[in-house]
């Protein structure tokens, strides 16, 4: 499966020509690896494409995401024996660049798996596609809809949680101690696609939202709907919002407006950026859930690869964390496998005992009914943190202790 | 009574930006659509010159106003001034200026990275209270200076021998010349005051809401309407603007939900559009023929 110099030359003048003109391209993390399936000395190589919004609005889901997945490949080899090539793609943060960053993949990339895209709307744009390819497909974006489960068999693996196993958890907290809810939420795809989730969540517990408040992303002020939410007499408030400085501006407008809801619950979204932007009145009762133990557990050894990759910390952890995620499952498979083959890394995908994240193991991940890592996640396995003095992130424990606490 | 006191305020921040898009449109019949986008700039080289420990706070501000002031006169010399020359009806700039706004834009998300960083000084502290109102300090501030600088502008143009530069050749560009002045050092200038004013909006902005290259969009979006609203052509045009626009966006947000506030505010655009174009403080231009 070697490429020939021939081709080689072919593949690099077309990338450079794909950036020059400036329509994104592909970048070979690991250039000179060989081909795909086992070598001659029985090692096992894979190459996998990474497709990620390198340009546009959004550049820190590609970073995290392709660090993620080359701090997961160099661990796998040494872990499992597998040697994984990424293949790097940039979707330009737009359904149309996913689409042809997809196609580009699929037609000529060689490509034995794919990780893309990381937000929703790309994500959503391509499943059908990518579902229908034969191809093992790996997401980390948060949409349900992403994966259709009517399609057999099913190619597609979530390696975050998504929107509806989120508001299964927050559910029992939210509403918990009858509190009057409210929600904000950013009115774009993820936003929305969460405040959906959570009104059916709603719905199923026989509750009502008291009031409901969307929030265009960069927003200036908000004070207004602050005081929608006061004057619906809401006492807890979820923020499904994109980016923690849309938090910040949230939670600036609630001090500003001398509201104080019991607890202002959120997700990790709020990692990227509101310690920075924010001042602590702001932290006050702010808290955010996730499945991942964000103070103890491999988040803190990945973040801290990332800063001495790049620099920086990453402004996405959790996106670095679930491709990752990706990575190690795909690398796993292929060992089970014993090779490349996508039909039999797919079966071996759904048997995967569990996803190791340097020590974090997440069980039973893909089942033959499920594609969703945190399927069977429940309250009792979710961890709740809050901020201390500093506006560093504490962990109050598990959303199960919390709702039994009397919150 | 609280979104009256809240609109205004906010209002004043759009006022500021919109003098950016007024300065220009009076002296040269232009209008820089990348006006956002030098604001972020403001904003970047704000939080570069951060570091610079040797610097009292007012003069990195300074520092930041007068580095875009002279980038904004220069686009202006080349990215402006040779996209007008065929006449009034050629309208070159409004590609090059949108065009430019694309480039910074990418120049700074590649440069920068998307997310918002903290600039760190230039804040004037948390809240303040005015007649009953909890309001931003910061916001409150940038509303005061908004005021002070059309004031100083308006007695700069009425006042001063340079005003009455800039009027001659916002009269009658043609006429001017022949009489000696300069309309591209006029267009010069105003290009530069007009973005040094935008980055001086980016600056006090980002104090309180962090350095992000998307935070221009949505200011430029309200800056425009509220020029419009008040009047292209009128130095006071954007603080009746901005009030109006901030005190109906505060209004429909909270009367009728936050996917209104915006969007009442733009309606309100196409209104005036409709029965006085030139605005409420403006006046109609007279095109030679």
């Amino acid at each position: 499966m070697g490429r020939t110099p021939l081709r080689a030359f072919t593949a690099f003048a077309a990338v450079c020509a794909l950036s020059v003109a400036g329509c994104g391209g592909s970048d070979d993390d690991n250039a000179g690896s060989g081909g795909s399936g086992a070598s001659s000395n029985g090692e096992l190589s894979a190459t996998v494409g990474v497709i990620g919004p390198k340009t546009g609005p959004a550049p820190q889901f590609y970073e995290t995401n392709t660090v993620g997945a080359q701090l997961a490949a160099a661990d796998a080899e040494k872990q499992y024996g597998v040697k994984i090539k990424l293949v790097n793609a940039d979707d330009q943060g737009t359904p149309e660049g996913a689409s042809r960053a997809v196609q580009e993949q699929l037609n000529g990339g060689n490509v034995d798996a794919l990780l893309a895209s990381p937000q929703s709307g790309q994500a959503l744009q391509t499943a059908d596609v990518l579902q229908r390819s034969r191809i093992p497909w790996f997401i980390n974006a948060q949409s349900p809809q992403i994966i259709n489960y009517k399609i057999k068999p099913n190619w597609a693996f979530r390696t975050a949680y998504n929107s509806s196993e989120l508001s299964d958890v927050l559910g029992p907290f939210v509403f918990s101690g009858n509190a009057k809810v409210g929600l904000v939420h950013s009115a774009d795809g993820f936003g929305q696609s969460e405040a959906e989730a959570l009104q059916a969540t709603a719905k199923k517990q026989g509750k009502t939202l008291a009031a409901v408040e969307p929030l265009q992303p960069g927003a200036s002020d908000y004070t207004a709907a602050v005081r929608r939410l006061k004057q619906a007499g809401v006492t807890r408030v979820y923020m499904s919002i994109t980016s923690g400085s849309d938090t910040a501006t949230v939670t600036k407008a609630m001090v500003q407006e001398d509201f104080e809801p019991d607890f202002k619950i959120t997700n990790a979204t709020i990692l990227a950026d509101f310690g920075e932007l924010a001042r602590p009145a702001q932290w006050k009762n702010l808290v955010f859930i996730d499945p991942r133990d964000l103070v103890d557990g491999a988040a803190k050894s990945l973040n801290a690869d990332f800063k001495a990759k790049t620099g920086k910390e990453p402004p996405l952890p959790t996106n670095v964390y679930t491709s990752y995620m990706a990575i190690n499952a795909y690398a796993q498979a292929v060992k089970a496998a014993g090779s490349t083959d996508k039909a039999a890394v797919r079966d071996a995908l759904e048997k995967l005992p569990s996803i190791d994240v340097r020590g974090d193991k997440i069980a039973n991940p893909f089942t033959a009914d499920s594609h969703d890592a945190y399927h069977a996640a429940t309250p009792k396995d979710w961890f709740i943190f809050g901020f201390d003095d500093k506006g560093e992130i504490t962990k109050r424990g598990t959303v199960a202790e919390e709702i039994e606490s009397g919150s | 009574m609280d979104f009256v006191i809240a609109g205004l305020i906010m209002g004043g921040l759009y006022a500021l930006i919109a003098q950016g898009f007024v300065l220009t449109f009076l002296t040269t019949r232009t209008l820089n659509f990348a006006l956002g986008e030098f604001l972020v700039l403001g904003a970047v080289i704000g939080m570069g010159v951060g570091s610079w420990g040797w610097l009292p706070d007012a003069g990195k501000v300074a520092f930041v106003i007068l580095t875009v002031g002279i980038l904004g006169a220069i686009v202006y010399r080349f990215l402006v001034l040779p996209f007008t020359t065929e006449g009034p009806h050629d309208a070159r700039w409004l590609l090059s200026t949108v065009g430019l706004s694309f480039v910074i834009l990418n120049l700074l998300t590649n440069s920068q990275g998307a997310t918002p960083k903290a600039l760190g000084y230039g804040g004037f502290g948390e809240f303040s209270t005015v007649l009953g109102v909890r309001v931003t300090t910061q916001a409150l501030v940038i509303a005061i200076l908004a005021i002070a600088i059309t004031a100083l502008l308006v007695l700069m143009t009425t006042r001063t021998p340079l005003g009455l530069l800039m009027r001659a050749v916002s009269e009658d560009a043609d006429t001017a010349a022949l009489m000696g002045v300069s309309p591209r050092r006029i267009g010069m200038l105003a290009y530069a005051i007009a973005m040094g004013i935008a980055a001086l909006a980016g600056v006090l902005w980002a104090s309180q809401v962090g350095v992000s290259v998307h935070m221009g969009l949505p200011l430029l979006v309200a800056a425009f309407a509220c020029g419009v609203i008040g009047g292209l052509t009128s130095l006071w045009g954007p603080l009746l603007g901005g009030a109006i626009y901030g005190v109906l966006t505060h209004w429909a947000s909270f009367e009728l939900g936050g996917v209104w506030g915006e969007t009442a505010g733009l309606l309100l655009v196409v209104v005036v559009l409709i029965f006085r174009p030139e605005g409420l403080l403006g006046r109609r231009l007279e095109a030679k023929l």
